[in-house]
């Protein structure tokens, strides 16, 4: 699967690219939340193969 | 033009895929797979390893992993994450910005908020994890879609339906939606980050690696590009900018059959040069041959 850029996209890489550099905001009511997030147990899927 | 790298999807199912110690891991791993995915993007295919590696290297065989757990082998294959979690996930703005400027990710949520759409991969919700690999469209910090590789979406015919099947373009309101379902605390915990009014995701960004130029001096890409040339000399000096002269010399010195991967070429009155993708370091023609190619 591969997609070539149109003008109008490379032209918002380049303008992504002259901004990404910058750290992002923080993010309010943040505090407490946990650093460690397991994903899921998906196993129910298996039983209905 | 621009292709952007694109990874080869992964299944994380079914759970025979990754045993460990004897425990099957293979719907548990749905982070480790998406990890994979992003090692492969982000060394152009060159490292194409398996969520079970990923998971393997982890420790961990009990239930899920972590975004913190999957880092340190991204690390060990080379490619640098950048992980956002807790108190520093970051807003869907500034993601957005990243992911157009060629960046992917592996993103935390949960699939309660698919359910109702055509990329439906999961009976119920749980929290889960996808590689992210690009985006289109939009305007800057919100585009349209993103080319979302779910572990799970590997078409299985289930008692709800048939999943999704393989990387599909998802509206970015979408990926959003499923950050922000994402239950913190764990799929017991009905607390979600949408329900706590937490405009945040959970992310690990891996970089930028598309192949790309700074055009300076005029000059204009290279075709092939990036082109890939060797010293033919016995040794040479790359410069600052493309002119000679002992000022913008560069130390050390290349020598015969070094690399240098050029992004531009521009023709000055004492010499064709080629430039790296930044514009900082340059060679002239005649001490290099081309080996051709990308790769």
């Amino acid at each position: 699967m591969t997609d070539e850029l149109t003008p109008d996209e490379e032209a918002l890489r380049d303008e992504a690219r002259a901004t990404a550099d910058e750290p992002p905001k923080p993010v309010d009511g943040t505090a407490d939340l946990p650093d460690e997030v397991k994903d899921g147990d998906l196993s129910d899927e298996e039983d209905d193969e | 033009m621009t292709v952007p790298s694109r990874a080869r999807w992964q299944p994380q199912g079914p759970a025979s895929r990754c045993v460990i110690q004897g425990h099957a891991l293979g719907w548990l791993n749905c982070t480790p797979t998406s990890f994979a995915m992003g090692i492969d993007k982000s060394t152009l295919g060159a490292k194409r390893l398996t969520g079970c590696d990923v998971r393997e290297s982890t420790g961990d065989v009990a239930g899920g992993t972590t975004l913190l757990q999957c880092e340190p082998f991204a690390e060990k294959a080379g490619v640098k994450v950048d992980v956002y979690v807790g108190s520093k996930v970051v807003p869907p703005y500034w993601l957005a910005v990243q992911m157009q400027a060629g960046r992917g990710c592996v993103l935390q949520g949960n699939t309660s908020a698919l359910i109702s759409t055509p990329f439906r991969s999961t009976g119920s919700g749980v929290n889960h994890a996808a590689w992210v690999n690009d985006v289109r469209g939009g305007k800057l910090g919100e585009p349209a879609e993103a080319l979302v590789y779910d572990p799970a979406a590997d078409g299985h015919q289930a008692s709800w339906g048939k999943a999704a099947q393989g990387p599909a373009w998802w509206p970015w309101s979408r990926v959003i939606r499923f950050a922000h379902a994402l239950h913190p605390w764990g799929d017991d915990d009905p607390r979600t980050l949408s329900s706590m009014g937490i405009d945040g995701v959970y992310v690990a960004v891996f970089p930028d690696t598309e192949p790309h130029v700074h055009l300076r001096y005029g000059a204009s890409r290279t075709s092939p590009f990036p082109d890939r040339l060797r010293v033919n000399v016995p040794a040479v000096y790359t410069h600052s900018t493309p002119a000679y002269g002992t000022a913008n010399r560069i130390e050390p010195r290349l020598h015969r059959d070094d690399l240098f991967v050029a992004f531009q070429r521009v023709t000055k009155p004492d010499a064709v040069w080629f430039g790296s993708h930044d514009g900082t370091r340059w060679i002239p023609k005649s001490k290099v041959r081309n080996i051709g190619g990308t790769q």
